[in-house]
């Protein structure tokens, strides 16, 4: 097994969770899940030769996996989803008020819906969130600054608040 | 888990091994990837031979060929021809490698800045191939005058560049018609999802 193999497995070992967590949180269907988890496979064997360890491989392995789903909705530009369900982890960072983290379904699927009205670079954000990345860790996957994420999130979470008046959350 | 294998379009045309289950086999994915690399590098690497053969070819045949019965417009059409080769295989190498290495590795913001220039409509890209247009058409003009004696050689030259520029006015609509249906979607789409970076800012 050559140098690049072996890399390339010991990576889909370790963050083959991250990439599949990733793909279901973007991917409008089941089918397009599997379709983009083929195509972050192929992005990262692709990339594999150019990895310099100048960031994290986590966060190298967010970008590529943020990339292909950007690029994906980029085909399919109104089709890429935010998709959370009650089992979602960190589900309360993307809420409104973190605070008060109880969110029955009904709420959960007024949630699941504005969060499908943001536009993808939002979505993107709000579902690296979900996955409990940093500040630092977001500016660096989408390649805005810190301040700026920061700006980003709470303009959403404002949104959403906004958006969900009225209800429990 | 039902593991029939197939295979699938890829956003660059290629194909790539897809098992009809959620896990696809880890060996067969890497052979798939490693078949995928090896078939661009092949196809590149025969089409640069291509162009570098004929090249070759022409240039021994219609530029440097000793033989008496070619005269001065024979090699000057073929050094046309040669010359238009040779710039067609460095412009190919140049926007084979600007295609072929689209890094997915780098941040969002970079990824979709590269992409909205490298599907730009651009009048330099145009401008590159010209030279090669007028070399051919330097060579095409040159090798039918000299084929048949003609009367008025003002009005043939002409005809040449009418349908020989009708042609080429013809392929550069097709090229348009080809840009605004496959690439101009993806520039918007990146140019959009730029915008949206770009809030708050």
């Amino acid at each position: 097994m050559n140098h690049k193999e072996e890399l390339f497995k010991k990576t889909l070992e370790d963050n083959d969770e991250t990439i599949r967590r990733i793909c279901r949180y973007y991917a409008p269907s089941e089918e397009d899940r599997k379709d983009m988890y083929q195509e972050v496979l192929v992005n990262i064997w692709r990339s594999l030769d150019k990895f310099r360890r100048e960031s994290a491989i986590s966060t190298w392995i967010y970008r590529i996996a943020v990339n292909t789903a950007l690029s994906y909705a980029g085909r399919q530009y109104r089709l890429m989803k935010l998709n959370v369900d009650i089992d979602t982890p960190h589900l309360k960072k993307v809420l409104p008020d973190e605070n008060e983290f109880r969110i029955d379904e009904l709420q959960l699927q007024q949630l699941q819906d504005h969060l499908n009205r943001l536009n993808v670079i939002d979505k993107a954000i709000m579902g690296l969130v979900l996955d409990d990345l940093s500040m630092k860790e977001i500016a660096e996957v989408i390649g805005i600054t810190e301040q700026n994420v920061r700006v980003k999130i709470h303009r959403i979470k404002e949104h959403l608040k906004l958006q969900m008046k009225g209800g429990k959350v | 888990m039902n593991t029939t294998e197939t295979t699938a379009k890829n956003a660059n045309g290629g194909t790539r091994p897809v098992r009809n289950g959620n896990v696809p086999d880890m060996d067969t994915l890497i052979k798939g990837l490693q078949n995928e690399d090896t078939r661009n590098q092949k196809m590149t690497r025969n089409f640069k031979w291509f162009l570098t053969v004929m090249v070759v070819v022409y240039t021994l045949l219609m530029v440097v060929n000793p033989d008496r019965e070619l005269e001065w417009h024979h090699r000057l059409t073929g050094f046309c021809y040669v010359a238009a080769f040779a710039l067609f295989a460095l412009l190919f190498r140049k926007y084979n490698k600007e295609y072929s290495q689209v890094d997915y590795s780098v941040s969002s913001c970079e990824l979709f800045k590269a992409a909205a220039e490298r599907y730009k409509f651009k009048m330099s890209r145009l401008l590159s191939v010209l030279p090669s247009i007028l070399l051919i058409d330097a060579g095409l003009t040159i090798s039918f005058l000299f084929r048949r004696e003609s009367f008025n050689r003002v009005e043939d030259i002409f005809w040449i560049q009418l349908v020989y520029f009708s042609v080429m006015g013809l392929a550069f609509f097709a090229g348009y018609l080809i840009w605004r249906i496959r690439e101009k979607p993806l520039r918007d789409g990146a140019l959009k999802i730029l915008k949206d970076l770009n809030e708050d800012q």
